[in-house]
């Protein structure tokens, strides 16, 4: 169950907000994993203009960026490509999207393309870090200043892509007439993180995302406003048990294997639970009140988490694939699964025959489907590493 | 004291377990300290085929099938008043 222990990971998340009276983000992101590369791409677009229009121009050029760069494509061509595809603003007769590229390894080798975005930051060791960089130009984009940056990322680094709304955040306001600016962002981000030096990507984009809205009069932005962060740290890893074996003659092995585990451990499925609850010799305390209308969570010591079994895990596949949240215990452990990333899913397979009973509710799927399904979607939308071991 | 344990598993919860969740309040006040309500994870009731008396409960270690509140109100009161 090691073989996709990784010595480095990068987290990769990223938070966005509408500018006020928009109901389309103008700003993309798109991030690409090749596994076999251990090569991480993120795109940082910003449209011109706002809402639908802005959309457009900001996904093309985000996913064709993401794809010339995976691809190995020659910068300055593929650069051309993307400028030619752009649909053409008839108001303003250009078509324009700024972008940031972070193109990034595993053994650190990184590189970032910038054109027209706020210059991304460097933290390391609770300072940020500047880096030299060269520009480069393109026939496709003559009179654009394209900046190239290499270097050489370190453990514990994070790098942080900001779109223009967060560092132009309450610009022009009484309060902070200049707007926060790059340098406020890092200021905030160098206090935050010296407080809390754990924070995951997903923690700072948001945090960042809701200080800049904090600048804007009326707390209503100007503008989209997006913050990407890459995290390169050491992995977080999660079990996720759920179902009984299909003999009894492995509970035990079972309940070994999660007593052993020295990541995160949840438990999904009352038989499951009281199998591991009576090999472990611990014991097990339920809530009584339904939350969010799935069964409440349990406490059992020795494991983070404790629900139901196929009611919880089918609303937990339902909000991973809407990126949804509720009061539910799926909800939670939505949150623990974006907050890993290797996740080890032990799967049980001996079939709860009540549920079977052609009258019960037709979401008593079989586990097996729930759990393929969740293991696509934390794979492909959230860039988790997953294993699924079937006992 | 009478022990009333609630299964909380996801067969007796989707065939009506779920009706139990404000059982407390629904409790009179003269059964307050008589009866302690417990809930657990899978009573593992509804296995071999008996899962049609789903949703158990167990009063005092009995199972009782196709439970409902006032089913399992009738029952505590005629306890109490054979205890009287």
């Amino acid at each position: 169950m090691d073989n996709i222990q990784a010595p480095l990971l990068i987290e990769v998340d990223w938070q966005s907000t509408l500018k006020t009276g928009q109901s389309i983000c103008g700003d993309s992101v798109v991030a690409v994993k090749s596994k076999e590369q251990q090569r991480y791409v993120l795109v940082v677009s910003d449209g011109l203009g706002s809402g639908v229009k802005a959309s457009i121009l900001s996904q093309m050029t985000a996913t064709m960026a993401a794809k010339f760069v995976s691809s190995d494509m020659e910068l300055p061509v593929s650069l051309g490509v993307m400028m030619d595809a752009l649909p053409v603003c008839q108001v303003r007769k250009i078509s324009y999207a700024t972008f940031t590229i972070v193109d990034s390894t595993l053994d650190g080798e990184t590189r970032v393309i910038e054109m027209g975005n706020p210059p991304f930051l460097l933290i390391r060791n609770h300072a940020v870090v500047r880096n030299d960089s060269r520009q480069i130009s393109s026939p496709g984009w003559s009179g654009r200043k394209i900046t190239v940056t290499n270097m050489k990322i370190e453990p514990g680094d994070r790098l942080v892509v900001l779109s223009d709304g967060i560092t132009q955040a309450g610009l022009g306001s009484v309060a902070c007439k200049l707007g926060w600016r790059s340098k406020g962002c890092e200021d905030y981000l160098l206090s935050r993180l010296q407080q809390s030096p754990d924070l995951s990507a997903r923690q700072i984009a948001s945090e960042v995302v809701k200080k800049a809205i904090t600048f804007e009069p009326g707390f209503l932005p100007h503008d989209d406003m997006t913050c990407a962060v890459m995290y390169y740290r050491k992995p977080r890893e999660l079990m996720l048990m759920t179902g009984p074996p299909f003999r009894d003659s492995k509970d035990k092995e079972w309940a070994n294997r999660l007593y052993n585990f020295s990541g995160r451990k949840i438990v999904c499925g009352g038989t499951t639970a009281n199998i591991l609850a009576r090999e472990l010799g611990a014991e097990i305390k339920t809530g009584l009140k339904p939350v969010g209308g799935l069964p409440a969570m349990s406490s059992m010591e020795g494991v983070d988490l404790v629900t139901e079994g196929i009611l919880t895990l089918t609303r937990v596949v339902t909000l991973l694939e809407n990126n949804e949240s509720d009061s539910s215990a799926a909800a939670v452990i939505v949150e623990e699964l974006k907050n890993h990333d290797i996740i080890y899913i032990c799967v049980g397979t001996r079939v709860n025959e009540a549920h079977q009973d052609p009258t019960l509710p037709a979401e008593l799927d079989i586990r097996r489907n729930i759990i393929k399904r969740m293991k696509q979607l934390l794979e492909d939308k959230y860039l988790k590493e997953v294993e699924v071991d079937y006992l | 004291m009478i022990t009333v344990e609630i299964c909380m598993g996801t067969t007796c919860f989707v065939l009506g377990g779920d009706s139990f969740s404000d059982f407390e309040e629904k409790m009179p006040v003269e059964m307050a300290g008589k009866v302690e309500l417990v809930a657990g994870r899978c009573l593992g009731l509804c296995r071999g085929g008996k899962f049609e008396g789903a949703p158990y409960v167990k009063i005092n270690g009995v199972p009782v099938g196709n439970a409902t509140p006032t089913l399992v109100l009738e029952i505590l009161h005629e306890m109490l008043r054979s205890e009287e």
